[in-house]
């Protein structure tokens, strides 16, 4: 089996500041990977660069064993909250029924069956009850969910979230968190940007610390270390306790 | 009432008012439509370049005898929002400094051009203001296929406009080609305003872009309904406006432009979920309750 992304040495630059620097890296399927790091650290760089979104110098990037313009479809994306536009005159239902577009050819619509799985994606994020609201009279978690249950409709084998836990109440944290592990448990492969380092180790199995460069990829144990992770974040690290050891940004 | 029987005994008499209320309810429609994306991305200010800077274009293709004006229009319009964009990415000039550039820029070619052409059958005011009442049977075909094509892509490119313009990035992720999206939309812009020169004018035809959308935005949380309110309250304001006119002999496209002013400014107060008037409305009543 292709693992479910890989990327060999890509860097990438804005306006000739280095974005990402060497960066590789082979993900297997069946993950629940953290992308943690601080602000500017490159992360939403590095999904949009593996979705082909951004340009890069070099590198090669590989999802599922092929080019990412070859299996878009097999591939969901759930940007950050803030770039979309949440005034949109738009209800719940029609949201989720645009997951179906990945896979619809380019004249055709969405017909009833897409409309009745958009419903039942709707119930698997608890959400059925709000399907005819308007998006933005939703709480953030709400939305986020809402967001999630479209990135369900497109039953890609790879998805990648964009800051899904920011800014959002505690049961729609906990509905996402068992939603992901579930996904995880069918065989899709996951990658969550996240920059809270305090629940990092009760969400993911496999976390990757970046901060332009790779500074770290693997099981949590491993990896989850104060002395990478104040590396990842320049210092500004405290650590706490004293057997099981803890980190804690202090800027 | 005798005001209403006699405009439309006019109506059945003359083919020129019958010509300005085709023309009206078919820019009505347009406008309206295109006016909703214009609106939900932001695009407002482009669109007031876009429509000024077709200008230089009509006059270029009249010097140059062409006779699909359209052609020039398009160009120019379309060179004017690639300018606009290459301002603000090459320099720290901000893009609604950019569109202001290139708003009088190009608007100020077209009056120069104008004015070299002393005693030729082009007539600026008519360009500016437009000129319902003389619409031609050319002029209604050229506004009527426009009309045509535009309201077909938005048909057939629906889902595509809907999602780029909601989540750009996630359109960009499943692989739509969100920039050739935006670029057909400054084309889509350059002939709107063409299809409306001869109803509005170049000055207000972003206000017909504009204004019936925005009042319909206020009414609805859903896109269909949306288009729909819009386009109806973009035909009318051109047919009451084509009404204004004659009855008080007072110029046609402004007042076109003012009754949809008026629609959006009762839909502001008296919006039932978000109008103002209404919000007060419900707070009194539930301060003292």
């Amino acid at each position: 089996m292709a693992p479910a992304v890989q990327v060999s040495n890509i860097s990438v630059s804005y306006h000739g500041e280095t974005a990402l620097d060497d960066v590789s890296f082979t993900a297997e399927p069946s993950q629940l990977i953290g992308i943690i790091g601080p602000n500017g650290a490159g992360k939403s760089t590095l999904i949009k660069t593996i979705m082909g979104m951004i340009g890069r110098n070099e590198g090669e990037v590989e999802v599922l064993g092929q080019p990412i313009s070859k299996v878009r479809k097999r591939v969901a994306y759930v940007p950050q909250r803030r770039s979309i536009d949440l005034d949109f005159p738009v209800r719940v239902e029609d949201v989720v029924v645009m997951g179906s577009y990945a896979h619809l050819a380019w004249w055709k619509r969405p017909g009833k069956k897409d409309k009745e799985k958009a419903l039942t994606c709707l119930e698997k994020v608890g959400m059925l009850d709000f399907s005819h609201r308007q998006i933005g009279e939703l709480s953030g978690g709400q939305q986020q969910r809402v967001f999630i249950a479209r990135a369900l409709m497109q039953d890609s084998d790879v998805l990648f979230l964009d800051e899904p836990f920011a800014g959002i109440d505690v049961a729609s944290e906990s509905i996402i968190i068992d939603l992901l592990r579930d996904l995880r448990n069918q065989g899709k492969t996951l990658f969550v940007v996240h920059h809270d380092l305090s629940k990092v180790e009760t969400y993911f199995d496999t976390i990757m610390l970046l901060n332009q460069r790779l500074l770290g990829f693997g099981a949590k144990d491993e990896v989850f270390q104060p002395e990478l992770v104040s590396r990842a974040y320049d210092g500004n690290v405290a650590v706490l306790g004293e057997g099981k050891e803890q980190v804690v940004v202090t800027s | 009432m005798e005001q209403l029987t006699h405009f439309f005994e006019a109506v059945t008499n003359y083919t020129f008012l019958q010509n300005a209320i085709i023309a009206g309810v078919l820019v009505g429609i347009l406008c309206g439509v295109v006016g909703c994306f214009i609106i939900l991305r932001g695009m407002a200010l482009m669109g007031e370049a876009i429509s000024h800077a077709v200008l230089p274009g009509v006059v270029l293709s009249y010097m140059l005898g062409a006779s699909g004006f359209f052609i020039g229009a398009v160009i120019t319009g379309t060179l004017a929002a690639a300018g606009i964009g290459f301002i603000s990415q090459n320099s720290k000039v901000k893009d609604d400094s950019a569109i202001g550039i290139l708003l009088t820029a190009t608007f100020a070619l077209g009056i120069v051009l104008v004015t070299t052409l002393d005693g030729t059958s082009v007539d600026i005011w008519h360009i500016l203001f437009g000129n319902v009442l003389a619409v031609s049977q050319n002029d209604l075909w050229l506004t009527g296929s426009i009309t045509v094509v535009v309201l077909a892509a938005v048909f057939l490119f629906y889902k595509q406009l809907v999602l780029s313009t909601f989540d750009p990035t996630n359109a960009e992720a499943i692989g739509m080609p969100v920039k050739l999206i935006h670029y057909v939309l400054m084309v889509v812009l350059s002939l709107v305003t063409v299809a409306s020169l001869q109803t509005v004018g170049i000055i207000l035809v972003v206000a017909m872009l504009i204004t019936p959308g925005a009042t319909a935005y206020l009414l609805t949380e859903r896109l269909p309904v949306m288009l729909f309110l819009s386009s109806v309250f973009g035909v009318v304001s051109a047919v009451s406006g084509v009404y204004f006119s004659y009855i008080y002999d007072v110029a046609t496209g402004a007042s076109i432009v003012l009754v949809a002013s008026i629609l959006f400014t009762i839909a502001l107060f008296f919006s039932p979920k978000q109008g103002v008037a209404v919000r007060w409305y419900k707070k009194a009543v539930t301060g003292r309750a």
